[in-house]
Formats: C-alpha cells, sequence, structure tokens
C-alpha cells in the first residue's frame, strides 16, 4: 500500500514538473544567446554608456533587484507554507510575491524611462532594451501566473500532497530571479 | 515487482491553440492596428480561464481516482 501510494505521489504532477523543466531549458538557451550578443556587441564598442556607472546611477536597479530577489525568498516561504499544509500562510505568501512581482515591474517600466535611451539609439540601446524588456516580459508571465495560483488557493486546490502547480510555479520564479541577477551584473556592474 | 500507476495524460484540448492565437494578434498588433491587439489580449484571457479550468477540473478528478485507489488498497 505504502508504495502504490508514493508512487502515485510521484505521478501527480510529474506531467508538469518535466514540462517546466524543459520550459526553462530552452528559456536559458535564450538568454545567454541574448547576453552572448550583448557581450559581443560591447566588445565592439571603444565607449559603453553604463560601464563605471556612478554609485549614484546603481541605487535604484539595485533596490529594483533587493524586491526581486526577496520577492523570491517568499514565494519559497509559500511553498514550504503548502507543503506543511498550511494553506492560509500560502496564500498570504503568493499575494506578497504577487505584490512585489508588480513592483519590479513598475521600477523597471520607471528605469526605462529615467535611463533616457532610446531602443534606437545605436547598439547599446537595442541590446539594453531587448535584454530589460524581455525578461520584463518574462516577469509579467510570472505575474500572470502568480495571480492563477493565488486564485486556485482559493477555490483549495492545493494540499500537502498536491501542490505540483504551486513548486513549477516557483522553480520559474526563481528563474526569473536568478536571470534577473547575471543581467543586473552585465549591465550595470561589468 | 513494484506497481506501475496507469498513465496519467490530461485530455486533448483546444484552450493551448487558442492562447497561442491570441498572443500571436496581441502582437501582431503592434505592427497593424490596436483591434487586433484588443482581438488578441481577449482571446488570450479567455483561452487563459478555460485552459486553467479544464486543468484544475482534471487534477479534482485525479485525486478523487488516488483517494479510491488508496481506499482500495486498504
Amino acid at each position: 500500500m505504502q508504495k502504490t501510494i508514493a508512487l502515485n505521489s510521484i505521478k501527480s504532477g510529474q506531467n508538469a514538473r518535466v514540462a517546466m523543466a524543459a520550459v526553462l531549458g530552452s528559456e536559458s538557451i535564450f538568454f545567454i544567446t541574448l547576453i552572448s550578443a550583448y557581450f559581443y556587441l560591447r566588445s565592439d564598442m571603444s565607449a559603453w554608456p553604463m560601464a563605471g556607472a556612478s554609485l549614484m546611477r546603481l541605487v535604484f536597479p539595485a533596490a529594483n533587484t533587493t524586491l526581486l530577489l526577496v520577492s523570491a525568498l517568499s514565494f519559497y516561504l509559500g511553498l514550504r507554507a503548502v507543503r506543511k499544509n498550511q494553506l492560509a500562510q500560502l496564500k498570504s505568501w503568493l499575494a506578497v510575491t504577487l505584490g512585489l512581482g508588480l513592483l519590479f515591474i513598475a521600477g523597471q517600466v520607471l528605469e526605462f524611462t529615467r535611463s533616457g535611451m532610446k531602443i534606437s539609439d545605436q547598439a547599446f540601446g537595442g541590446v539594453f532594451f531587448t535584454l530589460m524588456g524581455f525578461h520584463a516580459i518574462h516577469v509579467l508571465a510570472g505575474v500572470v501566473m502568480l495571480v492563477i495560483l493565488l486564485w486556485r488557493a482559493n477555490l483549495g486546490d492545493f494540499t500537502a500532497r498536491r501542490h505540483a502547480a504551486v513548486q513549477v510555479g516557483a522553480w520559474f520564479w526563481y528563474f526569473v530571479s536568478a536571470v534577473w541577477v547575471v543581467l543586473f551584473t552585465a549591465l550595470y556592474l561589468v | 515487482m513494484d506497481y506501475i500507476p496507469p498513465e496519467s495524460n490530461p485530455p486533448i484540448s483546444l484552450w493551448p491553440i487558442l492562447l497561442a492565437m491570441g498572443l500571436t494578434a496581441l502582437v501582431a498588433g503592434v505592427v497593424t492596428s490596436l483591434i487586433v491587439s484588443l482581438v488578441g489580449l481577449v482571446l488570450m484571457l479567455v483561452a487563459l480561464g478555460g485552459w486553467v479550468q479544464e486543468s484544475r477540473l482534471f487534477g479534482l478528478a485525479e485525486a478523487a481516482s488516488e483517494t479510491e485507489e488508496e481506499a482500495r488498497d486498504e
């Protein structure tokens, strides 16, 4: 009996985990390609606008980065809560993650405007907006996913045994957070 | 020999295709017309809701069948 239950637990949600692993694998290749293009274009230019950016210039994007990292932590706490069947806490942590995700997107929009650049501004403008824009679209997709998870959590769909959607959602959110750390380093620090 | 549970695949669905069509129209509208984007957005939201609802019902049915299996095993 124990074996049957264990195997069934593995079965439910296994499809979702394999699908998300495939998505994250292909997304990794996509971002690696974009970042490689960025460094290739940068190596061809004598001056690069963000190189040696002042500390003041870095405060806003660094604060935005912190928001996203804290949101990854809150998603992890939500996942931990559902594993312990603490469903009220799951909803709270998902709501916190959603709020932080929305704040991050608002911050990115503000960063677009305050950068004073246009997408048509030579190589840097193009690659800057492409990298940040594609990442922002991914965060937006994560926000949609969080809304769905919150909706389903309110309907009582998740339990300690059945929460594959929350788990794969967390994987996606960790991924977009990790990609942002790489982009922040490439665009602002290096 | 270990017990191997039967394969459990979601039902055939039109929602993913409609979602892809909605997203395509949403983006195509950027270079054509705002109306195309709006139609795409509506199609996308309807398809997303339909897909989530369908997969919820599948998940609930799967959970019920697991509970039955457990009860049988006991």
